[in-house]
């Protein structure tokens, strides 16, 4: 058995919105295991996005536990939620989410400034992650001057730049052509077969495809979750 | 996030709109720029009136009768020879002479047809040790010249000019003419000094009298007189002219049997009242400074507010990738840090050109002190500080989800 890398029991989100009480998520239970690739969908409102606020240690949950790698993260505070964020997660959003002022590999050292990482050393492992989704000509663009695969492409390398346990992606490849598409969702395949365990938010049951996992939410609750029976590989779509 | 690198992006920020960083640090600017001017223009008038002090010489303590006192009418308060020697006793006096002030007189130029006024000033040889002047040729009025009522005279260069139309060694010996209401006389002359105000004189050529120095003797004698203007002396120790002057004025009171008839004044006392008034105003533009600086500082706040509001996004991607609220909260306040900086710097280079100038106009030297740099740069880093702050902790304490949803 490999190692559980999240675990979620009766996760409840709930929210006020003036008098209403909005149950976000209602009863979560999860548990995804090291190196697997799990796509969550499910339409707008069924707790998806909040879910994966949730699980990018960006919201509290209301009651339920959250453990992530060993770590129980429901009892954290801002500080704590943060350290988390920046060594145990790495985020890849639908709006690429870069700092317009800095370069390509700048964006990709933030993280590592934030977790006290020395200049050079930062430097080293920025123009790794570069080079390994393939950016190591353009480290030095700025966000505009970057096509949108490419942009998407430097977030990838900013998430993994501080070696995360799990990637969260939400709908990264919902602002990108079907070419950037088959790029994007091929770099996340090759991460997979490395070891990497990745979530990902998508509400495109064809890229789900390309997945090992289906989990599917409806008012707040997983409502099914099955494995991926003829799962695409990227590469040989690209051909 | 190390603090050099803060302040690298800070600087970034900053830079990246220069007019709007120009428009939020004016006020800063002026404020620092106020301070640095008056302080400049107020420590080079002060450097320059302890100089004047320094040469009149600080110890220096002159004795007279209270001036709203009718000095003439009421003949037993004043001051008199007899006076001089009773004090010339007391301890603690280094030198003191009295000081006879004769202006009624007049003194004959080149030309026969000329002549010009006089002022003539009777004192003992412990004048020229207290008023230290530089002799040219010849010798002081002696305790001889006083003894023997001698008719003799100290005179200036301008006067030897004016009077002989030379001034070199050849005038020692020659003769001057001086005319009172009792008739002339004539006065060897035994000494020539320097003129020390000869730069302000040559510009009002005969508006100035000729300035003599006679023996004491002599003086009341030429002027049929026996009362002083005053007494001048110096204390052996400067630092005890206080307990001196009260001596002395107890010891006066206690010849004439009056009370409160007269004033010792030392130079040291004259200097504070003068610097208390520079003091004054310095203050009064400084709280006007203060205030330019507080209103620059709301300004600082302000623009920090909207760069907050800018730039939510941006801290909702910070926090995602793992920014703490302490790193958010130290990134705004360096930034605020940076811009009243600026505003600093600015303010000090302004300041010292606008003091250039003032001090010019005024005639006084300006000095930019290490000092007011020093307090220049603390005050507007303690402004970027206070009120960089407020704006930082609200970008600290914004939600993550919602920052990063902001369009």
């Amino acid at each position: 058995m490999s190692k559980v890398m999240i675990q979620i029991e009766n996760l409840k989100k709930y929210y006020t919105q003036g008098a209403l009480q909005v149950k976000a998520l209602d009863g979560v239970s999860l548990s995804v295991e090291e190196g697997e690739f799990v796509s969550i969908m499910g339409s707008s409102g069924s707790g998806k996005s909040t879910m994966m606020n949730v699980l990018g240690c960006l919201d509290q949950p209301t009651d339920g536990t959250f453990t992530l790698d060993g770590i129980d993260v429901s009892k954290l505070k801002d500080t704590g939620l943060a350290e988390i964020r920046n060594k145990k997660i790495g985020f890849v959003f639908q709006t690429f989410n870069l700092l317009p002022k800095l370069s390509a590999i700048e964006n990709v050292e933030l993280p590592m400034a934030y977790s006290g990482v020395s200049m050079r050393e930062r430097h080293k492992r920025a123009s790794e992650a570069l080079e390994k989704v393939g950016l190591a000509e353009r480290m030095r663009h700025k966000p505009n001057e970057l096509s949108g695969g490419q942009r998407q492409r430097v977030a990838i390398a900013r998430a993994l730049v501080n070696k995360p346990s799990i990637l969260l992606a939400d709908e990264p490849t919902g602002n990108l052509d079907s070419k950037s598409t088959f790029e994007i969702i091929d770099i996340f395949q090759k991460l997979n077969d490395e070891g990497a365990t990745i979530v990902m938010v998508t509400h495109e049951p064809d890229v789900a495809q390309y997945t090992k996992r289906i989990v599917t939410f409806k008012d707040g609750r997983a409502v099914s979750d099955e494995l991926v029976k003829n799962r695409v590989i990227a590469e040989e779509e690209m051909r | 996030m190390s603090i050099f690198e803060n302040i690298k992006s800070a600087f970034k920020n900053v830079f990246s709109n220069k007019m709007r960083t120009f428009l939020t640090t004016l006020g800063i600017i002026i404020g620092i720029a106020a301070v640095i001017a008056i302080t400049s223009v107020g420590n080079g008038s002060q450097a320059q009136i302890t100089e004047q002090f320094d040469s009149l010489g600080v110890g220096r303590i002159t004795v007279s009768l209270r001036s709203n006192s009718p000095r003439n009418m009421v003949s037993a308060d004043a001051l008199t020879y007899d006076d001089y020697e009773k004090l010339k006793e007391m301890d603690g006096i280094k030198s003191i002479s009295p000081v006879y002030n004769g202006s009624n007189a007049s003194v004959k130029l080149l030309d026969p047809k000329e002549t010009n006024n006089a002022s003539i000033t009777g004192v003992t040889p412990d004048y020229q040790s207290i008023m230290a002047p530089t002799m040219l040729y010849g010798r002081y009025v002696s305790d001889s010249d006083v003894e023997a009522k001698s008719k003799v005279v100290v005179i200036n260069d301008t006067t030897a000019k004016k009077v002989f139309g030379y001034c070199d060694q050849s005038v020692i010996g020659k003769k001057i003419s001086i005319k009172t209401w009792q008739g002339s006389s004539k006065y060897t002359v035994i000494g020539i000094s320097e003129n020390s105000n000869a730069e302000t004189e040559s510009l009002y050529e005969n508006e100035y009298p000729e300035r003599m120095v006679i023996p004491i003797t002599s003086a009341f004698r030429l002027f049929n007189r026996k009362t002083l203007a005053n007494i001048i002396l110096v204390a052996e120790d400067a630092d005890n002219a206080d307990a001196l002057c009260s001596a002395i004025t107890d010891k006066l009171s206690e010849i004439h049997k009056n009370s409160d008839k007269y004033t010792a004044e030392s130079a040291a006392e004259q200097m504070e009242a003068l610097t208390e008034v520079t003091g004054t105003v310095t203050m009064l533009i400084s709280g006007v400074a203060a205030i330019s600086l507080i209103v620059g500082g709301i300004g600082v706040m302000n623009i920090m507010l909207v760069t907050v509001t800018e730039r939510t996004r941006e801290i909702g991607i910070r926090k995602s990738i793992g920014a703490k609220n302490k790193d958010i909260m130290v990134q705004f306040v360096v930034e605020a840090v940076i811009l009243t900086g600026i505003g600093g710097i600015l303010g000090v280079i302004f300041g010292w050109g606008f003091g250039m100038i003032a001090g010019n106009i005024m005639g006084v030297s300006s000095v930019v002190s290490v000092n007011s740099v020093f307090m220049a740069v603390i005050i507007s880093t303690a402004i970027g500080i206070i009120f960089g702050v407020y704006p930082a902790r609200k970008a600290a304490l914004l939600d993550p989800i919602e920052a990063l949803r902001y369009e």
